[in-house]
């Protein structure tokens, strides 16, 4: 565990500065939007006069140069304050903070039907190079690959919501519903099954694609061979030597496609009408709220670091190589 | 005595590609006995032994014969024979531990759980002299040398006590020293557990030291085969001498280097 | 002229470049096909397809052309997808050769922001981009290729990193070039090859993300894109889903293509590259 230990501890430290070149960017890309926060918000309220506008503008810093604006910026998050949302008119942490679970039960639970699934079928694919279940696999995954998550969420929601009228079409749950403890979880995952569907197909696509890619390769190598020679089941040399290496490269994928799956839930949350993170971004957008949107890209980025810290433990169980070489020397 | 392996008019071809890849080949081999084959690369020694083993390439064209007769049935890969690999580094796997990667033959064909599998590995790691075999099993392969690992994937092959031992130029991705000493482990296990070895290579000098019998084999065709002493002594075919020439002086055992093949 | 009998000789490739031939073409003459601009009203509201020859696939909520639109979106999708991945290639390429030519700290630095542009979910960033500035087509096309250039430049990275040691490159060391010359000169077109293969997969990205973009109202308002189209469907879903489905298998067909063609061109230039 020591190694894992370490690992956490230099990705941290390295993801320091890489977090301030993303706050320091977006900062400056948030600058050159004409308008800031404050005329949004008189739009919103039918304007005002020169004195409330200064006084607003006095109020959120907005008179300030941007460097200035820039370091308080920085010294408030790193003490975890985020700011004001004018749209909201509530501190921005706790805004991100409630609606934050609605998209990690929708990442979570779309990353682990597209794994688990992507994998199993990759390795129905991989196990037997070039046979007829490997082509129509091969070309499903590819066509697959090919569909825009949002696309195929009204599609699903055509057909299953819609026609066959068996799941909600939009939501987290049923409004006002007074269902509580396992009857509301219920209700949540039937809402739910849909949007992850939508969301995880593309992603179990690719890993299906790179499991069977993965396969390919390391049927050629020396171990299988070995593995052949002791007579083995085909099962225990599919499953333990070809797909638990194959396996290696799926989970670094896995920690690579974070910050994608959170973009596609943008869009996916849209769609199905799921107060989350994704649409909360949305709002902030056609809300110009600049600040909020500071506070969701900074979030988010945050969000993949810690993903993919998860990832390279995980890794560094399955993979006995990781760190080797450090702990000799 | 009944011959263990015994090859008649072996014939391979590789998909896609018109020249065999081994042209009747035959050759017996007796319970107990050790054959080199040499050659240089592309002569068809290795596919020999990918034949005897069952590894050649899907689509290969396959003609004659492998028989077993001491057997008397087909050969069961991993029972009745085992087979170790050129590179050490790329036949163990590398992220299962070396207590698994032994364990799990003898679990196959020697009706044990793995309980007992695993007591069996850690029996053969003493036997192929592994250092504090209880952490070894446990250990994966990156934290051995070479000649440790290739000691490793040798206990793997024997893990289900076969009767053959094939050994696919073991020995020439380890340095000089090492070399030897794998050698004279192979030699060693052999005779104790009275396995036959089938030991392929391109350096004649490790084959007149290890071997009972020689065979040579030249453009996918065995150009010669007998007695260790008889094929040095009084080699018959012309390519033979002219290996023998071009190689070294056998009365000074493999220091020299080799060429690089 | 073998190259192109390889490439011929891939099923996957021929499938991939009969299907974005056809949609280039179907992009080229959109104003010749359909005159005129796709967004005007073209009949009545919401005629079901196969109904009137002159408007095949039927009209939309404000009777607007169909499949006029979806001509004329193959054109908007296919620039953007092509120009954002050129783009990103570039900048990938030219950040990413610097980087592993320059090592040292320069290397430090440019791959940290790499790293910034990884972690943060390119969706999102365009999201942000386009919101901050207009939402018109050199906005989008800059947007859709902030998220995806940090591949290349990997790639590029590490193309360079296995290339700067041969013989050439020290050669043009000795003869006094300039670090940025040979760069430019020996490196980057020796680079290049992997890159391009991996720029069907940031096309078809960048397709899929204009789609989204202007899916969610994003994209430029003045052009007809498949985005607006199944946006456009989606307020009368129940009754015509049609109008949503349809420019979303024209999006899928458009980014099989490019899948296919892309995997074609791999084999080729792979097949290439062991030749030599």
């Amino acid at each position: 565990m020591n190694r894992a230990l370490r690992l956490i501890g230099r990705r941290a430290i390295s993801s320091i500065p890489v977090l301030l070149i993303v706050v320091i960017g977006t900062f400056f890309l948030l600058e050159l939007a004409s308008g800031d926060a404050v005329d949004a918000y008189l739009v919103s309220i039918g304007g005002g006069d020169a004195a409330l506008i200064e006084h607003l503008r006095q109020s959120y810093g907005l008179d300030q140069s941007a460097l200035t604006r820039l370091w308080i910026y920085v010294s408030s998050l790193a003490r975890l304050d985020l700011g004001w949302s004018v749209a909201f008119n509530r501190p921005i942490a706790g805004l991100i903070l409630e609606r934050l679970p609605n998209t990690l039960y929708l990442m979570g639970s779309a990353t682990a039907l597209a794994f688990v699934f992507g994998t199993a079928l990759g390795i129905l694919a991989g196990a037997r190079p070039g046979s007829l279940g490997d082509r129509l696999l091969s070309i499903g995954s590819l066509a697959l690959y090919a569909v825009p998550s949002f696309w195929l969420g009204l599609v699903l929601s055509v057909v299953f919501a819609v026609q066959l009228r068996w799941l909600p079409t939009s939501g987290i749950e049923t409004i006002a519903s007074g269902k509580q403890g396992l009857e509301r979880a219920l209700d949540i995952i039937r809402h739910l099954v849909l949007p992850v569907s939508a969301l995880a197909m593309i992603y179990l696509a690719l890993f299906l694609r790179l499991m069977r890619a993965g396969m390919a390769e390391i049927w050629r190598l020396d171990f299988v061979r070995a593995a052949r020679a002791k007579g083995l089941t085909r099962a225990r040399i599919v499953l333990r030597h070809v797909a638990r290496n194959a396996l290696l490269p799926v989970i670094t994928m896995l920690g690579l496609q974070a910050a994608s799956m959170l973009g596609g839930s943008v869009v996916i949350e849209s769609v199905f009408a799921i107060p989350g993170f994704g649409r909360l971004a949305q709002e902030a957008v056609s809300a110009r709220d600049a600040p909020l949107l500071m506070g969701i890209i900074v979030v988010s980025a945050v969000l993949v670091i810690v993903v993919n810290m998860l990832i390279d433990l995980v890794y560094a169980v399955l993979d006995p190589r990781v760190g080797a070489s450090e702990a000799a020397s | 005595m009944t011959d263990l392996l015994r090859i008649e008019a072996l014939s391979v071809t590789y998909p896609r590609s018109k020249k065999p890849a081994l042209a009747s080949v035959s050759l017996s081999l007796a319970p107990g006995k050790k054959l080199a084959i040499i050659g240089e690369s592309g002569s068809g020694k290795s596919t020999l032994a990918h034949a005897i083993a069952g590894l050649l390439p899907r689509g290969s064209s396959v003609s004659g014969a492998i028989a077993w007769p001491a057997l008397g049935h087909p050969a069961i890969p991993g029972a009745d024979f085992g087979m170790v690999f050129q590179d050490p580094g790329a036949s163990l796997n590398p992220v299962l531990r070396i207590g698994e990667q032994i364990a799990e033959g003898a679990q196959r064909h020697l009706g044990l759980d793995w309980r007992e599998a695993e007591r069996r590995a850690l029996e053969l790691l003493r036997a192929v002299q592994i250092p504090q075999p209880e952490a070894a099993l446990r250990a994966y392969p990156h934290q051995f040398s070479g000649g440790q690992r290739q000691r490793i994937a040798i206990a793997a092959a024997i893990a289900a006590q076969p009767r053959l031992l094939v050994a696919d130029e073991a020995t020439s991705a380890l340095d000089t020293l090492v070399q030897a000493e794998i050698v004279s482990l192979l030699t060693h296990l052999v005779e104790s557990q009275d396995m036959a070895l089938l030991f392929v290579t391109h350096d004649i000098a490790l084959a007149a030291r290890l071997a009972d019998r020689i065979a040579v084999m030249h453009d996918a065709s065995l150009v010669e085969i007998g007695p260790t002493r008889a094929v040095i002594d009084t080699p018959q075919s012309a390519y033979t001498r002219h290996l023998l020439s071009t190689h070294i002086d056998l009365a000074d055992p493999p220091r020299i280097a080799r060429p690089a093949s | 002229m073998s190259a192109l009998a390889r490439f011929r000789r891939s099923p996957e490739g021929v499938i991939g470049l009969a299907l974005l031939t056809v949609l280039a073409l179907a992009a080229l003459l959109a104003p010749l096909l359909f005159p005129g601009d796709p967004l005007r009203i073209a009949g009545p509201p919401l005629l079901t397809p196969f109904t009137d020859p002159a408007l095949p696939l039927g009209t939309d909520r404000l009777g607007r052309n169909v499949l006029a639109g979806l001509v004329h979106g193959a054109r908007a999708s296919l620039i953007v997808g092509l120009a954002a991945a050129l783009v990103a290639v570039a900048i990938g390429s030219l950040v990413g050769t610097l980087a592993g030519f320059a090592g040292g700290l320069v290397d430090e630095a440019l791959m940290r922001v790499v790293d910034a542009f990884q972690i943060v979910p390119g969706f999102l960033l365009a999201l942000a981009f386009v919101s901050v500035l207009q939402p018109t087509l050199p906005v989008v096309v800059t947007a859709i290729a902030l998220g995806a250039w940090t591949g290349p430049a990997r790639l590029a990275r590490a193309e360079v990193l296995s290339i700067r040691e041969r013989d050439y490159v020290a050669a043009a060391r000795i003869i006094g070039m300039h670090p940025l010359e040979i760069a430019l000169r020996e490196i980057l077109p020796n680079a290049l090859p992997p890159v391009l293969a991996l720029s069907a997969v940031i096309v078809a990205g960048a397709i899929l993300t204009e789609a989204a973009l202007s899916f969610l109202g994003l994209g430029d308002p003045n052009i007809v894109t498949w985005g607006s189209m199944i946006a456009e469907g989606r307020a009368v879903l129940r009754s015509a889903p049609y109008l949503s489905i349809v420019p979303g298998i024209a999006l899928v067909l458009t980014v099989i293509g490019t899948y296919l063609l892309g995997e074609g061109l791999a084999a080729m230039l792979s097949r290439r590259e062991r030749q030599a």
